[in-house]
């Protein structure tokens, strides 16, 4: 038998279904892989052990009777440890919360639970999502993350434990979120699948809350197709939040009929690493194999600062009990036990002011996309840094990231894959950004790309 | 940053001086007035912006319940 490690859920499942691979046996093969590597990596708060056993003898039970309930029955994953988990600590990567237990599931959780999969480990990530202001990755109760291609560097983040755990193969997939920049940054520098859905797409109830109007959560994962496969089981409406999306969305596998339509900003990679460059132009030659790709200009606006502005205020407030109460000079990162006081004196008018101009830049981005089925650029402009680096060293805010802000501001959905890697073997990424509700346009697209390279079955070396 | 920016930073920055201050040191306290600078650099953009009255917030306000 092919080692489970790094396949795809397409294939697992069929071999789970087929009864070629037990469960339980992958269960344990994932759980001993978290308990060696995962430390290693600082990727794991906690291991759910006994739950995931519990989980994967079920499974395998009602799989043996007849009962497959679909592509993720008995498919080991992981949670960013900002999802509640009834019974088991939820940390939000805050030393402050190390034993804190919120005794409810996430929706995400129980419709993954509901669709037979296995939840193995609670993640590591960035304390409070980054939310606080880091500058530099070791800001998490479970100390710097480190990336699966080069421990020396980082995995990105927040959602760190995520991308370095679906790299190192310690789990089929896990579950990140995204506010700006949280699932695509570690899906780039671990070198994975990582889908940010459209806004309201996926419940945040029970998820920890940044910025309302901005946080989403999505998969990360071994392939595109496996991160539509993974979204399906999580998407939908729910009333226990008022913002999801009330159509239920179904992954869609057939490749569309037309030959695709993607631009690209004008000069988006233009400050970008050399390597991440040149990756990102070889990755379009392919692209070109398949689709129309033409270079456009986006109407100027301060996007950046938009984005910001929204999520400075709504972090300030979702945050405002945290913050007064003085816990966070328990947390990790230095930067992060003073870094919310400022966003506290921005004016009422200039967050609304935000929210006005995010109609303008709604109405901007819809215009200038509507004849193309999506966006392409860089999923970073750099591939990842030194563990011990500031990799802010300008002030918040005031780096360029276009793609970002339009794309979170707006609620767009993106998908990153891996296009490439550097001379010293860093994993870099290439992004699809497509309109609201279109991931499965976004999903073929990023697909087709995968079908005619193998980056993405480039896995690290054992640590 | 205009004379007017300027000021107004200097008055945002004793409103968190006052609220946090004592829990942060004179280096912190710096690090704090650059990131606010930075804020407001961001909201300079914003109101350079001209909006209608008409522009709302894209955020929208909905009453508990169904009408009957």
């Amino acid at each position: 038998m092919k080692s489970p490690i790094h396949t795809p859920i397409s294939q697992l499942s069929k071999q789970i279904k087929s009864g070629k691979i037990s469960p339980v046996q992958l269960t344990e093969t994932f759980l001993n892989r978290l308990e060696t590597t995962g430390p290693r990596l600082n990727a794991v708060v906690t291991i759910t052990r006994s739950l995931a056993l519990k989980q994967a003898r079920k499974a395998e039970k009602e799989i043996e009777e007849g009962n497959h309930r679909g592509p993720l029955h008995g498919v080991p994953w992981g949670a960013k440890d900002l999802l509640s988990t009834k019974g088991i600590p939820t940390t939000w990567g805050a030393e402050p919360y190390r034993n804190r237990i919120i005794d409810t599931d996430a929706t995400a959780v129980k419709r993954l639970r509901e669709a037979g999969a296995i939840l193995c480990a609670k993640l590591a990530m960035i304390e409070f999502a980054g939310g606080m202001g880091y500058r530099q990755p070791n800001a998490s109760l479970t100390g710097p993350p480190r990336n699966p291609w080069n421990p020396d560097t980082w995995t990105g983040g927040s959602s760190s434990g995520s991308g370095a755990a679906v790299a190192a193969g310690l789990l089929s997939f896990a579950i990140g979120s995204e506010t700006w920049g949280s699932i695509l940054s570690p899906a780039n520098n671990c070198g994975v699948s990582g889908l940010r859905p459209t806004y309201g797409r996926v419940s945040r109830h029970g998820a920890m809350a940044l910025s309302w109007t901005l946080d989403k959560l999505g998969p990360l994962a071994q392939t595109a197709d496996d991160c539509g496969t993974i979204l399906q089981a999580i998407a939908g409406p729910d009333p226990e939040d008022p913002t999801t999306i009330q159509k239920p969305w179904k992954y869609n596998t057939r490749t569309p009929k037309h030959r695709p339509r993607l631009a690209i900003l004008r000069g988006v990679a233009d400050d970008a690493n050399p390597e991440v460059k040149d990756n990102f132009d070889k990755a379009l030659k392919t692209i070109r194999g398949y689709a129309d790709v033409e270079e456009i200009d986006l109407p100027n606006l301060p996007y950046e600062a938009i984005t910001r502005t929204i999520l400075n205020a709504e972090a300030a407030s979702a945050y405002e009990d945290i913050v007064d109460s003085g816990i966070i000079r328990g947390l990790t990162a230095p930067e992060d036990r003073w870094g919310p006081y400022a966003r506290t004196a921005l004016l009422a008018t200039d967050y609304l002011r935000a929210i006005r101009l995010r109609g303008k830049m709604i109405k901007t981005a819809t215009e200038t996309m509507e004849p193309y089925d999506a966006l392409v650029a860089p999923s970073a402009k750099k591939p990842a840094t030194p563990i011990g680096e500031d990799f802010r060293k300008i002030a918040p805010g005031a780096t360029k990231d276009i793609m970002g802000a339009v794309g979170n501001g707006c609620g767009l959905p993106a998908i990153s894959v891996p296009d490439g890697f550097t001379q010293a073997g860093l994993p870099t990424g290439i992004q699809f950004m497509g309109k609201p509700y279109e991931e499965n346009t976004i999903l073929a697209i990023a697909r087709a790309y995968q079908a005619l390279t193998d980056w993405h079955t480039h896995h690290p070396p054992e640590a | 940053m205009s004379h007017q920016t300027k000021r107004e930073a200097e008055i945002l920055f004793t409103l968190i001086e006052t609220r946090y201050g004592d829990r942060v040191t004179p280096d912190e306290l710096e690090e704090m007035r650059k990131s606010l600078n930075a804020i407001l650099d961001g909201a300079t953009a914003m109101r350079a912006i001209k909006l209608e009255n008409s522009d709302e917030p894209h955020q929208f306000f909905k009453p508990s319940g169904e009408p009957e």
